[in-house]
């Protein structure tokens, strides 16, 4: 608890902007997220000019509110220092906030190189191989062996391909044996199909709602547009069968969300898209198409389009925000969970394990095996195998990144899409500027929906906000 | 102004408004006290 004499600071590149008649404040360096104001919040607010004690403000306030006791006014400071906008006394250590050691590992095991589909942006060489029953069972065994030993505390199996569906006897029987192991570790486990939709019949879909088993679908736009890129190998459309994998999906309740993958044949459809995820109250992510050697087309769309098509998007969201929160997969790999120095887990907390048993750093170099299963220490093997050279290259070290607002939220974007495009790391995503130009705009339909549910008479607000606020 | 109106609202104060009945058994962070009354209205079921 603050006290009369603390003088109390807001924290450097604290973001704020008005949102209806509320203030949103957004400490990029913070793990608890967005803030929102009401008037009489962000009238105290912009009363921190680093020099003024609590004692000093209560002066100045009571010339507004004669009625304000000192108690109110520490009250309301400590919700301020509890959700991080401000703080009094020292600043606690930058590096602190990054120094924890992940205690989640995400797994991504790539049970076959078949499927159903030829989607046109796809980086997998498809060929009939598969992850044979002993072998699958075996990675499993030594992950959470080799988590348990790193002292992870939960683990998420996401089943990949190729399509992990043509394989559903193996990944369910792999659900049970790895609940099983993880029980006697004593370690949290959860699984995830990621499918392109194709085959979720209505009984796939209730199986897999009493496996307890989460689906992540792949939707990149309506009709044509999801056509032109996911096709079946004979060149037709797919829409038609992933929009009935859906409805069976949301007939069975099985928590599942869209992943959109964003190319420049689809770009324009996404609003569209975006009001019929919205209207099916599905939660759904947006990723940028990644550039990769198997593609033969340009795919690619200008940073301006894409702009353009997500702020129509993101204004369909902010009309009307859902109650939970979308934030984290609006923009790519921007997420604003928690700061972090990298942009992924690779080589920190991401095994990747193909389907002949070798291990990969990333699913996106799946030519590039850094090891295998029968190796000692999996966990090892992974810390060892990230392809960013120097290893240890943080969105800190990255000179165009060093002095932006939001290093900590994109982290630089992908390292290998940049690498790819530009020949090395240290240098910005090619994506910044579509980055920097959204970012704001994603805040603001997470304030929005903060205000909608967590303030449900906000619509009574007439008063605007003061009009200066000097952060 | 009347300062014993501030508010200070963040993603807690959402989930202490809207009440909250969990059907979805997910391996959320909020341990089953998640904001959704509908299987799919959380954002744990965001993969």
């Amino acid at each position: 608890m603050i006290s009369n004499s603390d003088v109390p600071q807001v924290y450097v590149n604290t973001y704020i902007d008005k949102v209806e008649n509320f203030l949103l404040v957004y400490n990029p360096i913070s793990e608890k997220g967005i803030v929102v104001l009401n008037k009489e919040a962000a009238f105290l607010l912009q009363l921190i000019d680093g020099k003024r004690k609590i004692e000093d403000i209560l002066l100045i306030a009571k010339q507004l509110d004669p009625k304000i006791e000192i108690a109110q006014l520490i009250s309301i400071f400590d919700d301020f220092v509890s959700s991080e906008i401000a703080y009094v006394g020292i600043l606690k250590n930058k590096e602190k906030l990054f120094s924890k050691k992940p205690t989640h590992l995400g797994v991504w095991l790539h049970i076959t190189n078949q499927c159903n589909l030829r989607c046109t942006y796809c980086y997998v060489y498809k060929t009939s191989d598969s992850m044979n029953e002993n072998l699958a069972n075996e990675a499993l065994k030594k992950i959470i062996a080799d988590a348990k030993k790193h002292s992870f505390k939960k683990i998420t199996v996401k089943f990949s391909g190729g399509e992990c569906l043509l394989k559903l006897p193996q990944v369910l029987d792999l659900v049970h044996f790895g609940r099983e192991l993880a029980k006697d570790a004593k370690i949290d486990i959860e699984f995830v199909v990621l499918t392109n939709g194709v085959l979720l019949t209505e009984k796939i879909a209730s199986t897999l709602k009493q496996e307890n088993v989460r689906v992540a679908v792949s939707l990149d736009g309506l009709e044509r547009y999801h056509d032109s890129q996911r096709i079946f190998a004979n060149g037709l459309g797919s829409f038609k069968f992933v929009e009935k994998g859906i409805e069976n999906l949301l007939k069975a309740k099985v928590p599942f969300n869209v992943s959109v993958t964003i190319t420049s044949k689809n770009v324009e459809n996404i609003p569209d898209l975006t009001k019929y995820l919205l209207k099916r109250n599905i939660p759904f992510a947006f990723n940028f198409y990644r550039e990769n050697p198997h593609v033969k087309e340009e795919l690619e769309g200008d940073d301006k389009k894409l702009v353009e098509s997500l702020k129509e998007a993101y204004q369909l969201i902010y009309d009307n925000p859902p109650r939970y929160s979308l934030i984290n997969g609006l923009l790519d790999r921007v997420s604003f969970k928690r700061p972090h120095c990298w942009a992924c887990g690779m080589g920190h907390n991401y095994i990747v394990v193909r389907q002949d048993g070798k291990m990969v750093s990333c699913q996106m170099t799946l030519e590039k095996s850094i090891g295998s299963i029968d190796d000692e220490d999996l966990v090892k093997t992974m810390l060892k195998g990230s392809f960013i050279k120097p290893k240890k290259l943080t969105v800190d070290d990255k000179t165009p990144c060093k002095t932006c607002q939001w290093k900590y939220i994109c982290s630089g974007g992908c390292p290998l899409l940049t690498f790819n495009q530009r020949g090395k790391y240290n240098i910005s995503s090619p994506y910044c500027a579509v980055y920097k130009a959204l970012i704001p705009e994603v805040l603001r339909i997470e304030a929005k929906r903060l205000i909608k549910y967590g303030y449900p008479n906000s619509n009574e607000i007439k008063t605007d906000l003061p009009s200066s606020l000097p952060l | 102004m009347s300062f014993k109106n501030a508010k200070v609202i963040t993603d807690e104060t959402v989930k202490q408004v809207v009440k909250i009945s969990c059907e979805c058994d997910c391996a959320c962070q909020m341990n089953n006290d998640c904001a959704c009354e509908a299987y799919n209205d959380c954002a744990c079921a965001q993969v």
